[in-house]
């Protein structure tokens, strides 16, 4: 009968030793190579690889001057309702500012347009005009109702300028269109005489409706977008009802 | 078109927005490499037309943070003044609430190492605050000036479009709070209401991994 010898602990001991002595061994007679790594080391960096940025797409650079397009002709709208109403606010102490804030908007319209690829010249947006400004008319009786007015106008922008932030691809543009946004907020709360902002961030709620958005050069005088109306949320029209 | 709630996505969960950007983007670079370009305080018209921003989510919280925790100090500090009345404070609490939400929104895009603590600069302000209601109103509204001045010139470099989105969003509040501090003060509100707001002021932290 086969009997096998059952190693003792000193045994173990003494194999266990002559490995790291053999491996310490190997590693004293090789150069600075890593140890275990066979054929050419793979190149180390400590610069993070550049990731190409992906070119932007046909529809995302129309939707660039979907954007642009809109935002000039709604600063050219509230530019226009300034332009009727401004004289209506009576306090002294705000009237000289309103008084100016017309021509505010007509500058913003001006550059706004002049970041857009056909440059032309911006026209009040004719859908908030029928269906914003227009109804609003009658009740637009006295410099309280007008003032609150500007500020929803305004507000208005304000959101809408926020909003196209995530469709605007150059951040050096989405800075040049925040310098008039900002713009437009500062407006609301001196109109809304101090009103304390409810949150950290602007509210979206007041944002167009999607039918106020210019589809493309040819509807740049204020042509609503085919098939938009599919795609209006209630909430957004509630929005604009109020 | 309006087809997002971004103000929504970025608070709620910004960390998983953010990994999600980054295993797609895949590029995360350290703030400190990132956040030089930014703090040399290029004008805005200076810049080179790009499709993507140098600064990334986590660059740009490393950058912003530490003055928006400088900013919660500094409100602190100003409701102590001596003459400050009840509606007076709650209106400051609210405001520097609305900096601890942005601290705290832009803390979960931070990614770094080191902790983002309040930068001494803007904390040192709050010593011109607590002699009387009407110095802290000024000095919170220059405050809140700089900081949206600070958002504003980071937006013309930020990478990310909802990021962008809500920096946008802040810095128009932060805007509205420097005309409201105004109007509390009783001064003329014209220099706060601008044509067009500008980057004048903008702030670089001297704090953090950003610091310069």
């Amino acid at each position: 009968m086969a009997t096998f010898d059952t190693p003792s602990r000193r045994s173990v001991l003494k194999i266990g030793g002559a490995g790291v002595f053999a491996a310490a061994f190997l590693a004293a007679c090789s150069d600075d190579e890593p140890v275990g790594v066979s054929g050419t080391p793979s190149p180390t960096t400590d610069v993070t690889p550049t990731v190409p940025t992906k070119p932007p797409t046909d529809a995302q650079l129309a939707e660039v001057q979907v954007q642009l397009h809109t935002l000039a002709s709604v600063e050219a709208l509230v530019a226009s309702v300034y332009a009727d109403r401004a004289s209506e606010i009576t306090d002294p102490e705000l009237a000289p500012h309103v008084a100016r804030f017309g021509a505010d908007h007509t500058a913003a319209a001006t550059a706004v347009a002049a970041l857009t690829e056909d440059g032309a010249t911006p026209e009040p947006n004719a859908w908030l005009q029928e269906n914003l400004v227009d109804p609003a008319a009658d009740s637009l009786n006295t410099a309280a109702n007008v003032q609150t007015f500007l500020s929803n106008l305004e507000s208005s922008l304000v959101a809408t300028y926020v909003n196209a932030m995530t469709d605007i691809l150059d951040p050096t543009m989405r800075r040049t269109l925040m310098t008039f946004g900002a713009a437009a907020a500062r407006r609301v709360t001196l109109l809304r005489d101090g009103e304390v902002p409810e949150g950290a961030v602007y509210p979206s709620a007041d944002l167009i409706s999607n039918d106020a958005f210019l589809g493309g050069t040819e509807e740049a005088t204020g042509d609503s977008t085919p098939g938009d109306a599919e795609s209006d949320t209630p909430d957004q029209a509630d929005n604009q009802s109020d | 078109m309006p087809i997002d709630q971004p103000e929504a996505t970025a608070a709620v969960n910004p960390r998983r927005t953010f990994l999600a950007r980054a295993a797609v983007g895949g590029a995360v670079v350290t703030a400190g490499s990132i956040a030089g370009p930014l703090l040399r305080a290029v004008p805005a018209g200076a810049q080179t037309d790009t499709t993507s921003g140098s600064l990334d989510d986590s660059s740009f919280a490393a950058l912003a943070v530490p003055l928006e925790l400088g900013a919660v100090q500094v409100y602190e500090a100003a409701t102590e003044a001596p003459d400050m009345d009840d509606d007076a404070k709650s209106t400051l609490r609210t405001f520097q609430q609305h900096h601890q939400t942005v601290a705290d929104t832009l803390t979960d895009y931070y990614t770094g190492d080191a902790d983002l603590t309040e930068d001494p600069a803007v904390v040192a302000r709050s010593a011109s605050v607590g002699g009387s209601a009407n110095a802290a109103f000024t000095a919170l509204a220059e405050l809140e000036q700089a900081l949206a001045a600070t958002h504003l010139d980071a937006l013309g470099s930020i990478s990310d479009a909802i990021t962008a989105k809500y920096v946008a969003g802040v810095l128009a509040v932060q805007g509205q709070q420097a005309v409201a501090l105004t109007l509390l003060a009783g001064t003329d509100p014209a220099a706060v209401v601008p044509a067009a707001v500008t980057t004048d002021g903008a702030l670089t932290t001297t704090t953090g991994e950003a610091g310069n």
